[in-house]
């Protein structure tokens, strides 16, 4: 089967920020041409909007330190950017690495890479964001993880028993009042806290 | 141009040797059965065509060695030839080094364009879907593909593959045959394919090893049902050579057939024989034919071959070849054609089972047949108003 990436072309909505010159309709016609919708703005706003699937992005050194911030922290859920650039200078070549594309192509624009840049930098995005989420997701476990065990060596402390049993202990508060592990940990833990700070403990 | 005021010298690269000669050959003979049409008549602004034709063998590298001599040192600017997608890939940096154009005659699997080029074989949305759409509604829902072992053949599978599996069919099996493969590396092929009991083959076995396919799969055929094999590829030449025995029942997807019955085609076909003693005409043989006399008229109208002029002119003109009039698309410099199926009968003659109304828009950059619509008129790209 062909992988999505390459199924939904027509569906995407590109942005081309490129002034309008003979560069521009080369990469308009063959945005045309693989059969993506496209608009062209020139000078790009100075926020990324959010609706486009794919952003070539051109640089121009005078005009770039306006918006350069805000494209650098965009959206994690925005859009694939592509940077063209016309020089590969340590300064250009630094202002694309403080942007993070997610694909670069070079001036003079010709139709031979678009195509693979387009799709190398959709997946770069989706893979981005698939890692963004699971660094999310690893750090909400290791939070709660980290709770648990606070709340197992409380409970083991108070009670004298053993991990296990008071592993079990949290998980059967949970269910009986259908809440998560964490919760009951977390109020366990305040409490806790609650009760030293005032002397009661 | 340049310094050669008496002629106009057009290249012709097209292999007359090696695996795809059969094909090819005939190729060479379209261009040059224009070209000579065009002298007949006082050649282009009264300075006859001089064809320079050099023999590639069917090799890349020498397609490249001698699109460059004929840029640089035969004064020729307009190229036309090329049949395999590796021979026109290795063409294509020197044609862009030069400024030069190619014509390039046969169809292929997509995916390119250049400024440079003007392609006028089938798109895949012009030969492929259409075949996949036929023999889905007459052949059957199971199939096996099978192929030769380059780019061209996989992705066409893959074009193929993903229209049969959105009209509900499936695929049992892919195999790929080296370029070269003769009847003794095809013949295990066979018997596996045979063994799966497919409803039908779709095969883009190119050049020679097409021949022993065909036999191979007659030779098995003996008290079995008919198992149909459709191709983009297989040619009225190589239909010749394999004989109507073997090449019975089976269909082609291609724009131009023989048996079009028009008078362009019934005179282009009159002077084909005269000319080269036989026909076997090729839809690549009627495209190089078409591209000459389409290139000459651009010529004959803004006085020059500078390339980006004569692709300008180029750009929606019309003219009426033996498939019906086509014309090149400026969006994507690929050309308006009729696509058409055929069966093979018993004598080996082609009976054309769905003709076209109109010509068909090439759309070079189809990824997946169903985005295009979702009403079931999706497969065809849509017909010109």
């Amino acid at each position: 089967m062909t992988p999505t990436l390459l199924r939904d072309l027509r569906l995407l909505q590109v942005l081309v920020n490129h002034p309008e010159d003979t560069d521009c309709q080369t990469l308009v016609r063959h945005l045309h041409r693989i059969g993506c919708r496209v608009d062209v703005e020139w000078p790009p706003a100075e926020v990324p909007p959010l609706w486009p699937d794919v952003i070539f992005l051109m640089i121009k050194q005078e005009m770039v330190a306006q918006y350069k911030s805000a494209w650098a922290e965009q959206h994690e859920r925005g859009p694939a950017l592509i940077i063209i650039v016309d020089y590969e200078d340590p300064t250009t070549l630094q202002t694309v690495l403080e942007m993070s594309p997610n694909a670069v192509i070079g001036k003079p624009i010709q139709p031979y890479g678009v195509l693979a840049n387009l799709v190398v930098a959709r997946q770069s995005k989706l893979h981005h964001i698939e890692h963004h989420q699971a660094i999310e997701k690893l750090e909400r476990k290791l939070k709660s993880v980290k709770l648990i065990s606070q709340a197992k060596a409380v409970l083991m402390n108070q009670h004298g028993i053993s991990e296990e049993e008071a592993y079990r202990r949290l998980r059967s508060q949970a269910m009986a009042n259908r809440v998560t592990t964490e919760d009951i940990a977390m109020s366990l833990i305040s409490a806790g806290n609650l009760l030293k700070k005032s002397g009661l403990s | 141009m340049g310094l050669d005021r008496a002629y106009w010298n057009f290249g012709v690269l097209a292999s007359q040797t090696g695996v795809a000669a059969i094909t090819e050959q005939t190729q060479l003979n379209g261009a040059l059965l224009a070209i000579e049409e065009i002298n007949a008549k006082g050649g282009i602004a009264g300075r006859p065509i001089r064809p320079i034709i050099y023999d590639p063998g069917s090799i890349p590298a020498n397609f490249a060695t001698y699109a460059r001599r004929m840029l640089a040192d035969n004064n020729v600017n307009i190229i036309f030839g090329c049949y395999m997608s590796s021979q026109r890939k290795a063409v294509l940096p020197i044609i862009r080094e030069y400024g030069a154009l190619l014509c390039y005659p046969t169809m292929y699997e997509g995916f390119e364009f250049s400024d440079n080029v003007i392609y006028s074989g089938a798109a895949p949305n012009q030969n492929n879907i259409p075949m996949a759409k036929y023999m889905m509604e007459h052949c059957g829902e199971t199939f096996c593909l099978v192929g030769s072992d380059y780019l061209f053949p996989r992705e066409a599978n893959r074009i193929f593959k993903e229209t049969i599996q959105a009209l509900g069919g499936s695929v049992l099996s892919e195999d790929y045959l080296p370029l070269e493969a003769d009847a003794a590396a095809v013949e295990p092929v066979i018997d596996r394919l045979v063994a799966l009991e497919p409803d039908a083959i779709f095969s883009t076995i190119v050049g020679d090893s097409t021949i022993p396919f065909y036999r191979g799969l007659a030779k098995v055929r003996a008290g079995r049902r008919h198992i149909p094999v459709g191709s983009l590829n297989t040619s009225e030449a190589e239909i010749a050579v394999m004989g109507p025995s073997v090449a019975s029942g089976h269909l082609i997807s291609m724009p131009y057939l023989s048996p079009i019955d028009s008078e362009t085609n019934n005179r282009f076909k009159r002077e084909y024989i005269a000319r080269f003693g036989k026909a076997g005409i090729t839809s690549c043989t009627e495209a190089a034919y078409f591209q000459v006399h389409l290139v000459a008229q651009a010529i004959a109208e803004i006085g020059t071959d500078d390339t980006h002029a004569v692709v300008r002119a180029l750009h929606n003109r019309r003219f009426g070849a033996p498939e019906g009039e086509v014309w090149v698309d400026p969006e994507n410099n690929h050309t308006y054609l009729w696509p058409r199926i055929a069966e093979i009968g018993a004598a080996g003659e082609l009976n054309i089972v769905q003709d076209c109304v109109a010509p068909v828009k090439p759309d070079p950059y189809l990824v997946f047949p169903r985005d295009r619509d979702d009403d079931g008129r999706h497969l065809l790209a849509e017909v010109v108003s």
